[in-house]
């Protein structure tokens, strides 16, 4: 039983080649079906992210020819297939377990330690499964990668701490505030950094967004764009008394917002808490603002470190998560190489009672003054020979199967063995 | 009646270390196995506060190793009650610390329950006493509370993050839960005062014991008193999260005082009680 894999990700392909190749959800049935028809000896898992497209086969013969299903795939999806072959790769046995299992552990994604690819590798199963594309083979590696996926996230320290800085302010307001949904967010500045910020609150389903701006026109442009409530500047004060959150990005060259400002608003706030998130170069938050008790101040700098800071140990701890890796990949081969086996031992087996069968049957037709006594003695000692001639190359053969000289022992063996 | 415990307290043991494994590889453990070994224990050492109170047909609290298991009792009861409520697993985590010292105190405390007298065996005094240690523990929780307060406030601050810093609540969630049990423990508390002033009117001819002189309800009185200042402050939004946090800390050492400290004084009726 072999294992391939046919796929290009980010990067080995351009945006351009990977929008092409891509599947939505709902085309991956089809397509699974269409290569199943055509190439039936295959079981298939098709895996298709933003980042990712991959193709997973497992079938009876080592030396399948993956030319045919590259270029069945190539006309599905009408792109040409000189366009797109240099982008991919294709990988056979061990190569595949172990790009499947870093695969589903997110240590092979863009951003290293993302939570996403797990569910993404087990709804490309599901589907497979559903559509009856699986057979034994990947059933067992899939199931394992989503296992070992799981394990290297609870086990290491991979998906902690956030690393981008918009992502790095919202975890801390979260550990600040219950809930992010009934807080009100103060969002100083129009330009593209507060056009991003919006992009990402809406995400986190503020529902009370408040905008502002020296130019009032463009603060009415974001407000429509993001649904929020546009202020002129001159209510700056009373913006900073109802937020809870206030993200200041504006191109002011001097600070905007001072400390006795801050003082005074915190006094009218009742000592509500505040978070206050300065994107700006130069500041335009007084960093003396600080201080005041009830006020949490980051900067630009601040969420870049601490970005940075989680982006390190995600990485220190890749090499903890390929070890682990590297293991079960090997264990996984053990077990294939033990399936690929048993189906040999028996057929020798088979071979041996067969030759057994006829020599014992030459020598008693040329004995025939055996008695029945006799001839069983005689069975019994050839086949205690028969099996102590072969108990210690079967027993070699399963050492080695844990080995990286496993496939070797087989091949080896099935060759003397005919 | 010893052997629950004896029990109780390993498990209480138990427990807490699996607690401090929990803070230290979370993954490892679930925190669920930490809450099962607390409510055995707390099982276990209800068996022994109820056998000793049957025996002895009163409320077990007499002496200070009883009035000490009284108030880990107390403690984890509050708990169990606020975990319910609020949901906040990591709460358990830091309790921990608390029932530990208390409990390691309590190890070299132990004796047999004390002679007393008939006057302490009827249900004001029971009232007197329920409502006290209730407070005591709820008080208790609030300052490990504030102290998660505290240390998240400079967290945030500082942005220099322990290890903890992930598996803390939010600091809101905190800052409710920590306003909540001050709430909550002031009226109790006020509960055991006045009911205490009206035993120590019922029984003043007692022995010629003068109560009001007695160092425990004045340093009883002067904790009320802090903590009704502290409540009037926190409602009226005079005090930030921290300073209420900080002020938390100082009426905890009043309860320690309170509670701990004037048993120790052998001047005053309460240290009758508390030999």
């Amino acid at each position: 039983m072999a294992l391939f894999l046919i796929g290009l990700n980010y990067k080995t392909a351009p945006l351009p080649i990977r929008e092409k190749m891509a599947f939505r959800e709902l085309e991956i049935p089809n397509i699974l079906k269409a290569i199943k028809e055509k190439f039936p000896q295959f079981e298939v898992v098709l895996l298709s992210t933003c980042n990712r497209i991959e193709i997973y086969l497992s079938s009876q013969n080592l030396n399948e020819e993956l030319e045919p299903i590259i270029s069945f795939i190539c006309d599905y999806k009408q792109i040409n297939l000189l366009e797109v072959k240099k982008f991919l790769y294709i990988y056979r046995e061990r190569e595949v377990v172990y790009h499947i299992f870093s695969v589903a552990s997110s240590i092979d994604s863009l951003i290293v330690g993302e939570a996403e690819i797990l569910g993404q590798v087990k709804k490309a199963y599901d589907i497979a499964l559903e559509e009856k594309t699986t057979g034994k083979i990947l059933n067992a590696l899939f199931q394992k990668s989503i296992n070992v996926g799981k394990s290297v996230r609870s086990n290491t320290k991979i998906g902690e701490g956030k690393i981008s800085t918009s992502s790095v302010a919202i975890d801390f307001a979260s550990k600040l505030f219950q809930q992010l949904e009934d807080k009100s967010v103060l969002v100083i500045g129009a330009g593209k950094i507060s056009e991003i910020t919006l992009r990402h609150l809406i995400k986190k389903r503020i529902q009370k967004i408040l905008i502002i701006n020296r130019t009032y026109e463009k603060t009415l442009y974001l407000a429509e764009k993001f649904k929020g409530i546009p202020l002129r500047w001159e209510f700056l004060h009373e913006g900073l008394l109802s937020a809870d959150i206030v993200v200041s990005s504006t191109s002011s060259s001097n600070c905007i917002i001072q400390r006795d400002l801050i003082k005074k608003i915190m006094l009218q706030r009742r000592n509500r808490p505040i978070f206050m998130i300065d994107l700006a170069i130069p500041r335009d938050i007084e960093p003396s603002v600080q201080d005041i008790d009830g006020v949490y101040l980051y900067n630009i700098d601040d969420l870049k470190n601490v970005a940075e800071e989680n982006k390190n140990e995600r990485q220190r701890e890749i090499v903890e998560c390929e070890t682990y890796i590297t293991q079960e990949t090997e264990s996984f081969i053990s077990w294939l190489t033990m399936l690929n086996i048993t189906p040999i031992f028996e057929k020798i087996d088979e071979n041996i009672e067969k030759i057994k069968k006829e020599e014992l049957n030459r020598l008693f037709h040329k004995l025939p003054s055996l008695s029945e006594k006799e001839k069983e003695e005689i069975s019994y000692a050839i086949e205690r020979v028969v099996n102590k001639i072969f108990h210690s190359p079967k027993i070699k053969i399963k050492e080695h199967i844990t080995k990286n000289d496993g496939e070797l022992y087989l091949k080896i063996f099935k060759d003397i063995f005919n | 009646m010893i052997f629950f415990y004896y029990i109780s307290t390993f498990l209480y043991f138990i427990a807490i270390s699996l607690g401090i494994i929990f803070l230290y590889k979370p993954n490892f453990l679930g925190i669920q196995y930490v809450r099962y070994f607390i409510y055995t224990a707390f099982i276990f050492l209800s068996i022994f506060l109820l056998g000793t109170g049957l025996k002895h047909n009163m409320l077990p609290v007499l002496g200070i190793f009883y009035a000490l298991l009284f108030y880990i009792w107390s403690i984890t009861f509050v708990y169990i009650i606020i975990e319910s409520y609020f949901k906040i697993s990591f709460i358990i985590v830091s309790i921990i610390p608390l029932l530990l010292i208390f409990l390691i105190i309590s190890l070299f405390l132990i004796s047999p329950y004390p002679n007393f007298t008939l006057y302490l065996k009827n249900y004001w005094f029971a009232l007197h006493i329920i409502t006290a240690f209730l407070g005591y523990a709820i008080f208790s929780i609030g300052v490990v509370v504030a102290i998660l307060l505290i240390l998240m406030d400079k967290q945030l601050k500082n942005k220099r993050f322990n290890r903890f810093f992930q598996l803390y609540p939010p600091m809101e969630t905190l800052q409710k839960l920590n306003e909540t049990l001050l709430s909550l423990a002031f009226p109790i508390f006020s509960v055991s005062i006045v009911v205490g002033l009206i035993l120590g009117h019922i029984y003043k001819d007692w022995d010629n014991i003068n109560w009001f002189f007695d160092p425990k309800v004045i340093s009883s009185l002067l904790t009320w008193i802090f903590y009704a200042i502290l409540l009037i402050m926190k409602n009226l939004r005079m005090l930030s999260i921290k300073k209420t946090a900080y002020y938390t800390l100082v009426g905890f050492f009043l309860i320690l005082l309170t509670f701990l400290g004037m048993s120790f004084i052998e001047i005053g009726p309460h240290s009758y009680l508390s030999k």
